[in-house]
Protein backbone atom coordinates (compact mmCIF):
# COMPACT_ATOMS: atom_id res chain seq x y z
CA UNK A 1 0.00 0.00 0.00
CA UNK A 2 1.40 3.34 -1.48
CA UNK A 3 0.08 5.37 1.38
CA UNK A 4 1.67 2.90 4.43
CA UNK A 5 4.88 3.69 2.86
CA UNK A 6 4.83 7.51 2.80
CA UNK A 7 3.54 7.09 6.41
CA UNK A 8 6.44 4.91 7.57
CA UNK A 9 8.80 7.44 5.74
CA UNK A 10 7.47 10.23 7.79
CA UNK A 11 7.76 7.66 10.66
CA UNK A 12 11.55 7.27 10.51
CA UNK A 13 11.61 11.27 9.67
CA UNK A 14 10.07 11.61 12.64
CA UNK A 15 11.84 9.62 15.03
CA UNK A 16 14.02 12.22 16.44
CA UNK A 17 10.83 14.67 16.87
CA UNK A 18 9.54 14.02 20.17
CA UNK A 19 10.38 16.40 23.06
CA UNK A 20 12.60 14.07 25.31
CA UNK A 21 11.75 13.12 29.21
CA UNK A 22 14.40 14.12 31.05
CA UNK A 23 16.50 11.67 33.99
CA UNK A 24 14.71 13.04 36.85
CA UNK A 25 11.44 13.11 35.03
CA UNK A 26 11.23 9.34 34.59
CA UNK A 27 12.99 8.72 38.12
CA UNK A 28 9.55 10.81 39.17
CA UNK A 29 7.58 8.44 37.18
CA UNK A 30 8.64 5.27 38.62
CA UNK A 31 7.27 6.86 41.97
CA UNK A 32 4.22 7.01 40.80
CA UNK A 33 1.28 4.97 41.31
CA UNK A 34 0.14 2.79 38.65
CA UNK A 35 -3.45 2.69 37.36
CA UNK A 36 -3.65 -0.32 35.35
CA UNK A 37 -6.77 -2.31 35.27
CA UNK A 38 -4.72 -5.28 37.06
CA UNK A 39 -4.73 -3.00 39.81
CA UNK A 40 -7.62 -2.97 39.81
CA UNK A 41 -9.34 -6.16 39.98
CA UNK A 42 -6.57 -7.01 42.77
CA UNK A 43 -8.30 -4.18 45.29
CA UNK A 44 -11.97 -5.54 43.77
CA UNK A 45 -10.92 -8.83 44.30
CA UNK A 46 -9.66 -8.22 47.78
CA UNK A 47 -13.12 -6.45 48.51
CA UNK A 48 -14.87 -9.12 47.33
CA UNK A 49 -13.44 -11.56 49.35
CA UNK A 50 -13.31 -9.75 52.22
CA UNK A 51 -17.55 -9.31 51.87
CA UNK A 52 -18.21 -12.57 50.97
CA UNK A 53 -16.12 -14.44 54.19
CA UNK A 54 -17.75 -11.87 55.93
CA UNK A 55 -21.55 -12.40 55.17
CA UNK A 56 -21.45 -16.35 55.23
CA UNK A 57 -19.64 -15.74 58.54
CA UNK A 58 -22.68 -13.81 59.53
CA UNK A 59 -25.07 -15.99 58.11
CA UNK A 60 -23.54 -18.91 59.41
CA UNK A 61 -23.90 -17.96 63.46
CA UNK A 62 -27.49 -16.85 62.86
CA UNK A 63 -28.17 -20.29 61.71
CA UNK A 64 -27.02 -21.91 64.68
CA UNK A 65 -28.79 -19.63 66.74
CA UNK A 66 -32.13 -21.29 65.44
CA UNK A 67 -31.01 -24.73 65.86
CA UNK A 68 -32.59 -26.88 67.73
CA UNK A 69 -31.82 -29.97 66.42
CA UNK A 70 -28.82 -31.38 66.88
CA UNK A 71 -27.73 -33.54 63.86
CA UNK A 72 -28.41 -30.57 61.45
CA UNK A 73 -26.23 -28.33 63.97
CA UNK A 74 -23.62 -30.75 63.15
CA UNK A 75 -24.18 -30.43 59.41
CA UNK A 76 -23.95 -26.83 59.22
CA UNK A 77 -20.74 -27.03 61.41
CA UNK A 78 -18.78 -29.17 59.44
CA UNK A 79 -20.23 -27.21 56.08
CA UNK A 80 -19.19 -23.94 58.04
CA UNK A 81 -15.11 -25.79 58.02
CA UNK A 82 -15.48 -26.76 54.52
CA UNK A 83 -16.18 -23.71 53.70
CA UNK A 84 -13.50 -22.12 55.13
CA UNK A 85 -11.35 -24.40 53.38
CA UNK A 86 -13.17 -23.56 49.98
CA UNK A 87 -12.39 -19.96 50.59
CA UNK A 88 -8.52 -20.50 51.31
CA UNK A 89 -8.43 -22.48 48.38
CA UNK A 90 -10.31 -19.60 46.59
CA UNK A 91 -7.71 -17.11 47.50
CA UNK A 92 -4.77 -19.33 46.62
CA UNK A 93 -5.81 -19.83 43.05
CA UNK A 94 -6.81 -16.03 42.78
CA UNK A 95 -2.93 -15.46 44.33
CA UNK A 96 -1.74 -17.79 41.74
CA UNK A 97 -3.27 -16.66 39.16
CA UNK A 98 -2.58 -13.05 40.02
CA UNK A 99 1.13 -13.62 40.08
CA UNK A 100 1.29 -15.22 37.10
CA UNK A 101 -0.01 -11.95 35.32
CA UNK A 102 3.31 -10.97 33.47
CA UNK A 103 3.45 -7.82 31.36
CA UNK A 104 6.35 -9.06 29.35
CA UNK A 105 4.66 -12.01 27.88
CA UNK A 106 2.82 -12.25 24.59
CA UNK A 107 -0.59 -9.79 24.48
CA UNK A 108 -2.74 -12.81 24.13
CA UNK A 109 -0.85 -14.42 27.21
CA UNK A 110 -1.31 -11.26 29.43
CA UNK A 111 -4.73 -11.47 28.27
CA UNK A 112 -5.47 -14.98 29.22
CA UNK A 113 -4.09 -14.45 32.25
CA UNK A 114 -6.17 -11.54 33.28
CA UNK A 115 -9.22 -13.34 32.19
CA UNK A 116 -8.43 -16.45 34.48
CA UNK A 117 -7.46 -14.46 37.53
CA UNK A 118 -10.58 -12.89 36.41
CA UNK A 119 -12.36 -16.08 36.64
CA UNK A 120 -11.39 -17.93 39.97
CA UNK A 121 -13.17 -14.25 41.73
CA UNK A 122 -15.91 -15.23 39.07
CA UNK A 123 -16.21 -18.61 39.97
CA UNK A 124 -16.16 -17.56 43.92
CA UNK A 125 -18.91 -14.87 43.73
CA UNK A 126 -21.31 -17.81 42.27
CA UNK A 127 -20.02 -20.37 44.65
CA UNK A 128 -21.14 -17.97 47.41
CA UNK A 129 -24.42 -17.36 45.70
CA UNK A 130 -25.07 -20.55 45.37
CA UNK A 131 -23.90 -21.41 48.66
CA UNK A 132 -26.66 -18.87 49.97
CA UNK A 133 -29.41 -19.84 47.70
CA UNK A 134 -29.16 -23.27 49.24
CA UNK A 135 -28.61 -22.21 53.06
CA UNK A 136 -31.42 -20.29 52.48
CA UNK A 137 -33.53 -22.91 51.83
CA UNK A 138 -32.15 -25.47 53.87
CA UNK A 139 -32.41 -23.01 56.81
CA UNK A 140 -36.62 -22.62 56.08
CA UNK A 141 -37.16 -26.05 55.45
CA UNK A 142 -35.02 -26.71 58.70
CA UNK A 143 -36.95 -24.15 60.72
CA UNK A 144 -40.56 -25.33 59.37
CA UNK A 145 -39.60 -28.62 60.66
CA UNK A 146 -37.78 -28.26 63.97
CA UNK A 147 -38.66 -24.83 64.87
CA UNK A 148 -41.72 -24.82 67.36
CA UNK A 149 -42.57 -21.21 66.46
CA UNK A 150 -43.20 -22.45 63.58
CA UNK A 151 -46.20 -25.12 64.26
CA UNK A 152 -48.87 -22.60 63.30
CA UNK A 153 -47.40 -21.67 59.96
CA UNK A 154 -46.93 -25.70 59.14
CA UNK A 155 -50.41 -26.28 60.50
CA UNK A 156 -51.82 -23.58 57.54
CA UNK A 157 -49.43 -25.07 54.90
CA UNK A 158 -50.74 -28.91 55.79
CA UNK A 159 -54.29 -27.42 55.12
CA UNK A 160 -53.62 -25.00 52.32
CA UNK A 161 -51.72 -25.89 49.15
CA UNK A 162 -51.98 -22.27 47.72
CA UNK A 163 -50.21 -21.43 50.77
CA UNK A 164 -47.19 -23.85 50.30
CA UNK A 165 -46.98 -22.34 46.93
CA UNK A 166 -46.82 -18.78 48.45
CA UNK A 167 -44.43 -19.64 50.60
CA UNK A 168 -42.33 -21.65 48.12
CA UNK A 169 -42.89 -18.40 45.69
CA UNK A 170 -41.11 -16.24 48.27
CA UNK A 171 -38.28 -17.98 48.88
CA UNK A 172 -37.61 -17.99 45.48
CA UNK A 173 -37.87 -14.57 44.29
CA UNK A 174 -36.17 -13.40 47.54
CA UNK A 175 -33.25 -15.70 46.36
CA UNK A 176 -33.47 -14.61 42.56
CA UNK A 177 -33.73 -10.60 43.91
CA UNK A 178 -30.43 -11.61 46.30
CA UNK A 179 -28.78 -12.88 43.17
CA UNK A 180 -29.89 -10.34 41.44
CA UNK A 181 -28.59 -7.75 43.13
CA UNK A 182 -25.49 -8.83 43.42
CA UNK A 183 -25.37 -9.72 39.71
CA UNK A 184 -25.67 -5.90 39.01
CA UNK A 185 -22.66 -5.01 41.56
CA UNK A 186 -20.25 -7.60 40.05
CA UNK A 187 -21.22 -6.02 36.32
CA UNK A 188 -20.39 -2.95 37.57
CA UNK A 189 -17.55 -3.70 39.43
CA UNK A 190 -16.22 -5.37 36.46
CA UNK A 191 -17.84 -4.34 33.26
CA UNK A 192 -16.08 -1.46 32.63
CA UNK A 193 -12.87 -2.48 33.70
CA UNK A 194 -13.17 -5.36 31.49
CA UNK A 195 -14.92 -4.24 28.46
CA UNK A 196 -12.17 -3.18 26.39
CA UNK A 197 -9.90 -5.99 27.58
CA UNK A 198 -12.81 -8.19 26.08
CA UNK A 199 -12.94 -6.69 23.04
CA UNK A 200 -9.22 -6.86 22.45
CA UNK A 201 -8.81 -10.23 22.97
CA UNK A 202 -11.73 -10.98 20.89
CA UNK A 203 -10.24 -9.11 17.84
CA UNK A 204 -7.27 -10.75 18.55
CA UNK A 205 -8.36 -14.43 18.57
CA UNK A 206 -9.83 -13.60 15.44
CA UNK A 207 -8.96 -15.90 12.37
CA UNK A 208 -6.15 -18.04 14.53
CA UNK A 209 -5.95 -21.25 13.12
CA UNK B 1 14.47 -1.66 44.85
CA UNK B 2 18.45 -0.99 44.70
CA UNK B 3 19.18 2.58 43.87
CA UNK B 4 21.90 1.28 41.09
CA UNK B 5 19.36 -1.10 39.52
CA UNK B 6 17.05 2.25 39.76
CA UNK B 7 19.29 4.37 38.01
CA UNK B 8 20.44 1.47 35.37
CA UNK B 9 16.72 1.54 34.45
CA UNK B 10 16.32 5.40 34.36
CA UNK B 11 19.38 5.54 31.88
CA UNK B 12 18.27 2.90 29.57
CA UNK B 13 14.69 4.11 29.45
CA UNK B 14 15.89 7.35 28.81
CA UNK B 15 17.46 6.29 25.39
CA UNK B 16 15.28 4.24 24.59
CA UNK B 17 12.10 6.80 25.09
CA UNK B 18 10.91 7.16 21.37
CA UNK B 19 9.91 3.46 21.39
CA UNK B 20 6.84 4.80 23.94
CA UNK B 21 6.53 7.98 22.58
CA UNK B 22 5.64 6.94 19.20
CA UNK B 23 3.69 4.09 21.03
CA UNK B 24 1.79 6.80 22.91
CA UNK B 25 1.12 8.78 19.30
CA UNK B 26 -0.41 6.33 18.07
CA UNK B 27 -2.89 5.14 21.25
CA UNK B 28 -3.85 8.66 22.23
CA UNK B 29 -4.98 11.93 20.74
CA UNK B 30 -3.26 15.43 22.67
CA UNK B 31 -0.32 15.92 24.44
CA UNK B 32 -2.05 15.54 28.15
CA UNK B 33 -3.24 12.04 26.69
CA UNK B 34 0.13 11.20 25.48
CA UNK B 35 1.79 12.04 29.06
CA UNK B 36 -0.52 9.83 30.78
CA UNK B 37 0.41 6.70 29.11
CA UNK B 38 3.86 7.46 28.78
CA UNK B 39 4.14 7.89 32.94
CA UNK B 40 1.70 4.46 32.86
CA UNK B 41 4.08 2.18 30.15
CA UNK B 42 7.00 3.70 32.00
CA UNK B 43 5.88 2.31 35.37
CA UNK B 44 4.94 -0.86 33.90
CA UNK B 45 8.16 -1.24 32.23
CA UNK B 46 9.94 -0.40 36.06
CA UNK B 47 8.20 -3.19 37.64
CA UNK B 48 8.52 -5.85 35.77
CA UNK B 49 12.33 -4.34 35.18
CA UNK B 50 13.71 -6.73 37.87
CA UNK B 51 12.46 -9.78 35.88
CA UNK B 52 14.01 -8.76 32.75
CA UNK B 53 17.41 -10.63 32.77
CA UNK B 54 18.94 -9.31 29.71
CA UNK B 55 18.36 -11.91 27.26
CA UNK B 56 16.67 -9.81 24.99
CA UNK B 57 17.63 -6.23 23.79
CA UNK B 58 16.23 -3.28 26.37
CA UNK B 59 14.10 -2.31 23.58
CA UNK B 60 12.87 -5.45 22.14
CA UNK B 61 11.62 -6.09 25.57
CA UNK B 62 10.31 -2.73 25.98
CA UNK B 63 8.10 -2.71 22.75
CA UNK B 64 6.37 -5.73 24.21
CA UNK B 65 5.53 -4.22 27.78
CA UNK B 66 4.44 -0.71 26.22
CA UNK B 67 2.46 -2.52 23.99
CA UNK B 68 1.11 -5.02 26.38
CA UNK B 69 0.19 -1.77 28.26
CA UNK B 70 -1.30 0.28 26.09
CA UNK B 71 -3.47 -2.47 24.56
CA UNK B 72 -4.15 -4.51 27.50
CA UNK B 73 -3.30 -2.78 31.02
CA UNK B 74 -3.73 0.76 30.48
CA UNK B 75 -7.15 2.82 32.05
CA UNK B 76 -7.73 6.31 30.72
CA UNK B 77 -6.94 8.71 33.62
CA UNK B 78 -10.54 9.90 35.17
CA UNK B 79 -8.87 13.48 35.50
CA UNK B 80 -8.18 13.56 31.51
CA UNK B 81 -10.57 15.38 28.98
CA UNK B 82 -10.62 13.30 26.43
CA UNK B 83 -10.57 15.50 23.08
CA UNK B 84 -12.44 14.34 20.00
CA UNK B 85 -9.76 16.00 17.33
CA UNK B 86 -7.97 13.28 15.64
CA UNK B 87 -4.80 16.00 14.68
CA UNK B 88 -1.96 13.95 16.48
CA UNK B 89 0.43 16.62 14.15
CA UNK B 90 0.69 19.45 16.23
CA UNK B 91 2.22 18.29 19.54
CA UNK B 92 5.13 17.07 18.44
CA UNK B 93 8.14 19.28 16.45
CA UNK B 94 7.91 18.89 12.71
CA UNK B 95 10.91 19.44 10.71
CA UNK B 96 10.65 22.29 7.95
CA UNK B 97 11.85 20.32 4.89
CA UNK B 98 8.31 18.94 3.39
CA UNK B 99 6.01 19.11 0.13
CA UNK B 100 2.43 20.57 0.94
CA UNK B 101 0.98 17.67 -0.49
CA UNK B 102 2.61 15.08 0.39
CA UNK B 103 2.61 16.30 4.23
CA UNK B 104 -1.12 16.66 4.01
CA UNK B 105 -1.68 12.90 2.75
CA UNK B 106 0.60 11.70 5.47
CA UNK B 107 -1.30 13.67 8.06
CA UNK B 108 -4.75 12.25 6.90
CA UNK B 109 -3.16 8.58 7.00
CA UNK B 110 -2.22 9.01 10.54
CA UNK B 111 -5.79 9.92 11.44
CA UNK B 112 -7.05 7.00 9.59
CA UNK B 113 -4.85 5.29 11.51
CA UNK B 114 -5.79 6.50 14.46
CA UNK B 115 -9.68 5.22 13.87
CA UNK B 116 -8.37 1.38 13.76
CA UNK B 117 -8.41 -0.91 16.88
CA UNK B 118 -6.01 -1.27 19.64
CA UNK B 119 -4.92 -4.26 18.12
CA UNK B 120 -4.77 -3.50 14.45
CA UNK B 121 -2.93 -0.18 15.12
CA UNK B 122 -0.30 -2.53 16.93
CA UNK B 123 0.15 -4.52 14.13
CA UNK B 124 0.49 -0.92 12.17
CA UNK B 125 3.22 0.30 14.61
CA UNK B 126 5.47 -3.03 13.98
CA UNK B 127 5.02 -2.68 10.27
CA UNK B 128 6.20 0.94 10.86
CA UNK B 129 9.14 -0.40 12.57
CA UNK B 130 9.80 -2.45 10.07
CA UNK B 131 9.20 -5.66 12.32
CA UNK B 132 8.83 -8.89 10.35
CA UNK B 133 6.11 -11.44 10.84
CA UNK B 134 7.84 -13.28 13.42
CA UNK B 135 8.19 -11.15 15.74
CA UNK B 136 4.68 -9.50 15.34
CA UNK B 137 3.42 -12.95 16.03
CA UNK B 138 5.23 -13.77 18.98
CA UNK B 139 4.52 -10.26 20.14
CA UNK B 140 0.95 -10.77 20.30
CA UNK B 141 0.90 -13.96 20.81
CA UNK B 142 -0.82 -14.75 17.08
CA UNK B 143 0.29 -17.32 14.57
CA UNK B 144 2.03 -15.82 11.57
CA UNK B 145 -0.70 -16.49 9.09
CA UNK B 146 -3.05 -14.90 11.44
CA UNK B 147 -0.98 -12.02 11.58
CA UNK B 148 -0.40 -11.57 7.60
CA UNK B 149 -4.52 -12.03 7.11
CA UNK B 150 -4.72 -9.18 9.86
CA UNK B 151 -2.41 -6.72 8.23
CA UNK B 152 -4.20 -7.24 4.46
CA UNK B 153 -7.06 -6.60 6.04
CA UNK B 154 -5.66 -3.16 7.78
CA UNK B 155 -4.52 -2.64 4.62
CA UNK B 156 -8.32 -2.61 3.22
CA UNK B 157 -9.60 -0.83 5.79
CA UNK B 158 -7.84 1.92 5.43
CA UNK B 159 -7.92 2.36 1.85
CA UNK B 160 -11.85 2.32 2.61
CA UNK B 161 -11.27 5.43 5.56
CA UNK B 162 -9.23 6.95 2.84
CA UNK B 163 -11.57 6.42 -0.21
CA UNK B 164 -14.95 6.08 1.37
Amino acid sequence: MEELDLLKKDWKKSEHSFQQVSESEINAMTHKRSSSIVKWILVVSILEFLVWATLSYCTNSDIYDNMSHQGIATFFKVYDYVNYAIIFTFIVLFYRNYRKISVSDSTTHLMRSILRTHRTVKYYIWYNLTMIGVAIAIGFVVGLLYNPDMAALKEKIAHSNQMMFVIVALIALSIAFFIAVVWLIYRFAYGRLLKKLYANYIELKQNQL
Amino acid sequence: MSQDLEQAFVKQLRENQNIIHKICRLYTNGEDAHKDLFQEITIQLWKAYPKFRGESKFSTWAYRVALNTAITLYRKSTRMVQTSSTDVSNYFIRQEDYNYEEEEQIKLMYQAVHQLNDIEKALVFMYLEDKDYEEISQTLGITEVNARVKMNRIKTKLKKILNP
